[in-house]
C-alpha cells in the first residue's frame, strides 16, 4: 500500500476513536439541525387567519362585504370566517384566542351610508394578530374605496361643474360610474415555490457550517506530529513529504465527506429534510468537502500550532457562516446581506441545496459546485505554496 | 491576597489568548447586529415592483402600497423575469408588474391590467390584499375623473386632481380599528434589544465553558500541584479558581451590556436588577465551568463538551431563537434552563420597566442554580486537585 494511504488509514482510525471529532462532525450539526427543525417547523405551515364576522346591520352593504372579499379569502382557504351573533361574543372569542380578528358592522350601517351619512365598520384585532390584522385593514380599506367609488365620481363631477349639483348631472354620473368597469384590474400570476423548507435549509446550513470545522482534523495533525517528534521519524523512513501531506489531505477530505453525508442522510430519514436529485447532491457534497479541505490547508499552512490553526479555521468559517446564511436565511434579510452571502462558500452551498430540494436537476447544482471547487482549489493552492515547510518544519 | 492573585492570573490568561478576542468580543457583536437586521424588521413584506415607463400614476400607486396598511419594503426590479425568479426563490414575498405606459394609458381612457406575482400560498394570497386596496383607491379616482370629464367640459388631468382632493375631503366608509390583549413581543423601538439580551446570556455561558479548559491545563501542566506544594491552603486555591472563572464570565457579560448600550443604544432597565441577573448568571457559568473542568479527562474533551452544552442550553433556553416563538413541549422544556430565567428577567426589566423587586422569582431560580452548580463544581475541583 502506498505510504499516503497507509498514513490516511492510520489517521482515520485515530480520529474515529477520538470522540471530539465525532462530536463536531456528526453529533453537534445533527443536534442543531434537529433543534432548528423543531423550533421553526411550525413556520413552514404558513399563514392562516381566523376571523369573526358580526353583522348587526342586515343591510345590503354588510351582505356585500361578507359575500364579496371576505368569502373570497375564505374560499381560497386563507382565513376561517365565522359568523358571530354579537360584538360581545366576538370580543370573548378574541380574548379566548379562538379568533384573531373580528369585523363588526353596526346596526343601521347600510341605510346610513346609502343615505350619504357615511358609516363606520369596526375592526377589533388581537395584539398578536400581526399580518392577519394588516390584511384585514387592507381588505376593509379596499372595500371602502370600491364602495365610495360612485360617491366620489358624483362629488368630482359636481366640483368640476363648479360646485352646483344639478339633478340631471347627479343622475347621469351615478349611472355612468356604476356601469363603468374598473379602469385598473389585477391579474394573478401564480408562480412555483422554489424555496426549501426550514428543516432542509437548516440541515444544509449545519452540514456546511460544521464541515469546515471537521476538515481541520486531518490537516492539523501535521502540527501535532511535528511537535510530538513523530513527523521527523516518519520522514526518516522511506516516505517523502508529499506522501505525508497527501495522506493528511485524504483524511480531511474523507472526514468532511462522511460528516456531510451522514448529516444529509440522517436529516432526510429522521427529520424529513428533502434533498432532491441524488447525483446533483453528491456533486454538491463533494464540492463542499473540497472547499472545506482547501480552507483547512490554507489555515494549517500559515499557522504554527494546532491551537492557532483551529482558531484561524473557527474565526474564518464562523464569520463566513454568519454572512452566508448558516444562522438565518440570507434571502430574507436586506438586499445587501443577500448579495454578501454570495461571497461565502456557505451562501453558494445553501443556494445549491435550495435549488435541488425544490426540484432542480443536476445542472442546477453545477454553478454552486463550481464556485465551491474554485474556492477550495484557490485556498488549497495558496496553502500548497508553503506545504513543504509546513510538513518538514 | 493569594486567592485574588490566582483569579487575576486566570483572567489575564483568558485575555491574552488571541482566539478569545474573536469569540468574546467580536462574535457576540456580529450576532447582535445580524439578528437586529434580520429580525428587527420582522413582519415587513418585501414587495418587488417593475415600473419602467409606468409614469407618475405608477409611482403614486407604489407610494400608496408603501403607505398603506401593509408593512412593506419596496424593491425595484428591471423585468418580469427577474421579478418572477426572485419571488420563486423567496427573495421577494410579492411582485407587482406595472406595465409601461400605465400613466399614459389611464389618462387616455384605456383600462390597464397589472400583474401580481405570488407563490400560491395563503400568506401571499393574504398579503395581496395590500396591493388590491392601493389599486382600488387609484382605480376609484381614475373612474371618478373619467366620469366627471365626460359629464362636464373639464380637462382630464384637472379632473384627476379634483378626484384626489375630493377623496381627501369625503366622509365615506371608515374603519375604526382597535386592539385587544397584549403582544407576545413587546413593541420596542430598538431592533437590537432582543438580540443583545439573548447574546449576553448565550455568550456568558459559552465563554465560561471554554474557560473550563484552563482548569484542565492548570492541572495537566502541574500548576495546581506546584501551588499545592506552596504554603497555600486548598480552600484559597479553590477560591482563586472560582474567582477567575467568575471574573471571565462577568467580563463577557459586562462587555456586551456596556457596548450594546453605547453602540446601539440598547437599554438594560433597573441597574440593581440587571446587575443581580448578570452576577447570578455569571455564578451559574462559573459553577458549570468548574464542573466540566473537574470531570473532563482532557482539554479537548472539556472544550467540546463545553461548546456543545453551551450551544444546546442556549438554543433550548431561547438564546438563539426567541423563546416567545416556542410551542409545546419546548415551551415547558425551556424553563429547565437557567438561560430562560435570565432572558425572562431581562425582558421584564427592560420592557416592563420593573425594578429588582419585579424579578425576584427569576433571581431566586437563578440563585438556586448558581448555588447548586458552584457547590458541586467546588467539590469536584477539590477532588480533582487533591487527587493530583
Amino acid at each position: 500500500m502506498p505510504a499516503a494511504l497507509e498514513i490516511a488509514r492510520k489517521d482515520l482510525r485515530q480520529r474515529i476513536r477520538d470522540r471530539s471529532a465525532l462530536l463536531v462532525a456528526i453529533v453537534a450539526p445533527f443536534a442543531l439541525a434537529a433543534l432548528f427543525s423543531m423550533i421553526l417547523g411550525g413556520v413552514d405551515q404558513g399563514f392562516h387567519g381566523r376571523w369573526g364576522y358580526v353583522d348587526l346591520d342586515g343591510g345590503e352593504l354588510a351582505a356585500a362585504l361578507e359575500a364579496g372579499p371576505l368569502q373570497a379569502l375564505a374560499d381560497e382557504g386563507v382565513i376561517d370566517l365565522e359568523e358571530l351573533p354579537s360584538a360581545d361574543v366576538a370580543r370573548a372569542a378574541l380574548q379566548a384566542g379562538q379568533i384573531d380578528t373580528a369585523i363588526i358592522v353596526p346596526a343601521g350601517f347600510s341605510s346610513d351610508y346609502l343615505a350619504g351619512r357615511g358609516g363606520e365598520v369596526q375592526l377589533v384585532v388581537d395584539a398578536d394578530a400581526g399580518i392577519s390584522a394588516e390584511v384585514a385593514r387592507s381588505l376593509l380599506a379596499g372595500f371602502a374605496d370600491r364602495a365610495d367609488a360612485v360617491q366620489l365620481a358624483v362629488r368630482t363631477a359636481i366640483a368640476a361643474a363648479g360646485g352646483l349639483p344639478s339633478p340631471e348631472l347627479v343622475a347621469t354620473v351615478t349611472q355612468e360610474a356604476r356601469s363603468m368597469p374598473d379602469p385598473v384590474t389585477v391579474a394573478d400570476l401564480d408562480v412555483a415555490d422554489r424555496q426549501a423548507g426550514y428543516t432542509t435549509y437548516y440541515a444544509g446550513a449545519m452540514a456546511i457550517l460544521f464541515v469546515f470545522l471537521t476538515a481541520q482534523f486531518g490537516l492539523t495533525s501535521i502540527h501535532a506530529e511535528r511537535r510530538a517528534g513523530t513527523m521527523a521519524r516518519i520522514l526518516a523512513a522511506p516516505v517523502r513529504w508529499p506522501s505525508v501531506l497527501l495522506g493528511k489531505l485524504i483524511v480531511s477530505l474523507v472526514l468532511s465527506l462522511v460528516s456531510m453525508t451522514v448529516i444529509v442522510l440522517g436529516t432526510g430519514l429522521l427529520l424529513g429534510a428533502t434533498w432532491g436529485d441524488p447525483v446533483g447532491l453528491a456533486v454538491l457534497l463533494l464540492a463542499g468537502a473540497l472547499s472545506a479541505t482547501g480552507i483547512a490547508l490554507l489555515a494549517v499552512a500559515f499557522t504554527q500550532t494546532e491551537e492557532q490553526a483551529g482558531a484561524a479555521v473557527a474565526i474564518v468559517t464562523l464569520s463566513l457562516a454568519v454572512l452566508g446564511g448558516s444562522f438565518f436565511p440570507a434571502n430574507q434579510s436586506s438586499e445587501l446581506l443577500a448579495q454578501l452571502s454570495l461571497v461565502t462558500p456557505h451562501g453558494w452551498f445553501l443556494r445549491g441545496v435550495n435549488d435541488l430540494a425544490t426540484g432542480g436537476d443536476v445542472a442546477s447544482a453545477a454553478a454552486p459546485a463550481l464556485v465551491l471547487v474554485v474556492i477550495g482549489l484557490v485556498c488549497g493552492g495558496l496553502g500548497l505554496l508553503r506545504a513543504r515547510r509546513m510538513v518538514t518544519g | 491576597m493569594v486567592a485574588f492573585e490566582i483569579a487575576r492570573v486566570n483572567l489575564l490568561r483568558a485575555l491574552r489568548d488571541r482566539t478569545n478576542l474573536f469569540f468574546v468580543f467580536l462574535l457576540p457583536l456580529i450576532l447582535i447586529v445580524v439578528l437586529g437586521f434580520a429580525f428587527g424588521g420582522t413582519g415587513t413584506s418585501r414587495v418587488g415592483v417593475v415600473r419602467d415607463g409606468a409614469g407618475t400614476l405608477g409611482d403614486e400607486l407604489v407610494a400608496a402600497i408603501e403607505g398603506g396598511e401593509l408593512d412593506v419594503d419596496i424593491r425595484d426590479r428591471g423585468s418580469l423575469a427577474a421579478l418572477r425568479a426572485d419571488v420563486e426563490a423567496g427573495r421577494l414575498d410579492l411582485g407587482l408588474l406595472i406595465p409601461p405606459g400605465y400613466d399614459a394609458d389611464l389618462r387616455a381612457g384605456q383600462d390597464v391590467e397589472l400583474t401580481l406575482v405570488a407563490r400560491p400560498e395563503n400568506l401571499y394570497l393574504a398579503l395581496g390584499q395590500g396591493i388590491e386596496s392601493a389599486v382600488a383607491e387609484q382605480s376609484a379616482q381614475v373612474r371618478a375623473a373619467r366620469v366627471a370629464a365626460a359629464a362636464t367640459d373639464i380637462d382630464p388631468a384637472a379632473a384627476l386632481e379634483l378626484a384626489r382632493d375630493e377623496r381627501e375631503q369625503m366622509d365615506g366608509l371608515r374603519v375604526a380599528a382597535s386592539t385587544v390583549g397584549s403582544a407576545t413581543f413587546p413593541t420596542i423601538g430598538n431592533p437590537f434589544a432582543l438580540g443583545a439580551q439573548s447574546q449576553t446570556v448565550l455568550f456568558m455561558f459559552l465563554t465560561s465553558m471554554t474557560a473550563a479548559t484552563q482548569l484542565i491545563l492548570t492541572r495537566q501542566l502541574g500548576v495546581s500541584r506546584r501551588m499545592l506544594a506552596t504554603p497555600t491552603k486548598v480552600s484559597t486555591i479553590l477560591l482563586g479558581e472560582l474567582g477567575g472563572r467568575f471574573a471571565i464570565a462577568m467580563m463577557q457579560g459586562l462587555f456586551i451590556v456596556i457596548v450594546s448600550a453605547a453602540l446601539f443604544g440598547v437599554g438594560w432597565g433597573s441597574l440593581p436588577g440587571a446587575s443581580a441577573v448578570i452576577v447570578s448568571f455569571a455564578l451559574i457559568g462559573t459553577g458549570a465551568a468548574m464542573l466540566v473542568g473537574s470531570f473532563a479527562r482532557n482539554a479537548e474533551q472539556a472544550g467540546a463538551i463545553g461548546t456543545v452544552l453551551g450551544m444546546l442550553l442556549g438554543a433550548l433556553g431561547g438564546a438563539m431563537v426567541p423563546g416567545e416563538l416556542f410551542e409545546e413541549p419546548l415551551s415547558t422544556i425551556t424553563r429547565l434552563t437557567p438561560h430562560y430565567w435570565a432572558i425572562d428577567a431581562f425582558r421584564d426589566l427592560v420592557f416592563e420597566g420593573v425594578g429588582i423587586e419585579g424579578v425576584l422569582l427569576q433571581l431566586a431560580v437563578l440563585a438556586a442554580y448558581a448555588l447548586v452548580l458552584v457547590l458541586i463544581g467546588t467539590w469536584g475541583l477539590r477532588r480533582s486537585l487533591t487527587r493530583g
